[in-house]
């Protein structure tokens, strides 16, 4: 018994089970559906839905599991080498407009600014912002073994090349669809895991919740 | 505990085990315990599939051995208990596992 005792397995099961509940799913999806409409009517800043999602999005989660979750299932925290890193992501969006602003450039002077620059725009720019968007679910699965992290990571990078390639919409359009396509499959995914978590988890009755003295 | 190689005959090791973590219940809390920062009554109830009395039970002996923390608070006007390994507990708890690792490895095929 004890000499088989996987503690790797204990971990994932743990990690796992704080992240069956859907509401991620739901906060992401929600994100990006609000991008994607600020994509087709421009009336929403970018840059001020992310500062939004990044500042606000762990409180407003955080107060949903408050309410939903831990009563159902309890509170669990993990070591502080498991959480995420509010910082890694402002980095990460730092490094994908550098890394945005110097492949323009570099397109300009391998192609020619006119055909650099539509290269850039209708292309580059759609499967670069799979690929940014890709990070955090493919993070999540490799970080706590929930595997349709990975599975959002592929819908991200394959949407993001496909809509410009098979022609669907190319450049700001092209972002916006996929946002609007992840952002639906990840919302509908949501939803459904959150019904089933309150189906599978009701509120255990009064008085069973806590240590007797 | 001794941590020699065990050979046959010598079974000494065996009966140095710290009976306090040796309890399978016990041992699953602590697995548990081990693996996270904190975590509160309910998650290692739903976890272990322990119930509630039982749970409450063994958390007091593992108090009481050093093995855990048991903060109580209060959170909107329920009683909420977190809890986390200490120090003398996560040190107890790797050294029954390299006691439990030694011993089944010293024993014949």
């Amino acid at each position: 018994m004890s000499q088989n005792l996987d503690l790797k397995e204990i971990e994932r099961r743990v990690e796992q089970s704080v992240f069956q509940d859907g509401l991620m799913e739901i906060m992401l999806g929600i994100f990006l559906l609000v991008v994607s409409a600020s994509f087709a009517t421009s009336a929403i800043s970018i840059p001020f839905i992310s500062m939004f999602t990044i500042f606000l999005g762990k409180p407003i989660l955080e107060r949903l599991k408050k309410r939903y979750i831990y009563p159902r299932i309890g509170y669990v925290k993990l070591r502080p080498e498991k959480e995420a890193d509010p910082k890694g992501i402002v980095v990460a969006g730092i490094v994908y407009v550098v890394i945005l602003l110097g492949s323009m450039g570099v397109f300009h002077l391998t192609m020619g600014e006119e055909r650099g620059w539509a290269f850039w725009f209708n292309y580059f720019l759609p499967a670069s912002t799979g690929f940014m968007l890709a990070i955090g679910p493919f993070w999540l699965g490799e970080t706590y073994g929930v595997k349709r992290g990975y599975v959002f990571a592929a819908l991200f990078l394959l949407s993001g090349i496909a809509i410009p390639v098979l022609g669907i919409a190319s450049g700001y359009e092209a972002v916006g669809l996929e946002c609007l396509l992840v952002g639906m499959v990840s919302l509908i995914s949501g939803v459904i895991m959150f019904t089933r978590f309150l189906r599978k988890y009701p509120l255990p009755a009064e008085g069973t919740s806590d240590v007797n003295d | 505990m001794s941590t020699t190689e065990i050979g046959k005959g010598d079974l000494q090791p065996i009966a140095d085990i710290d009976r306090m973590i040796h309890e399978p219940a016990r041992l699953m809390i602590l697995a548990y315990l081990y693996v996270v920062e904190s975590a509160d009554f309910l998650f290692l109830m739903r976890q272990t599939g322990l119930t509630g009395g039982n749970l409450s039970s063994h958390l007091s002996k593992l108090e009481a051995a050093g093995y855990i923390d048991i903060e109580k608070e209060f959170v909107d006007k329920k009683p909420h208990t977190m809890l986390r390994l200490t120090d003398k507990g996560r040190a107890a708890f790797r050294e029954y596992r390299q006691s439990m690792q030694q011993i089944f490895d010293g024993l014949p095929d």
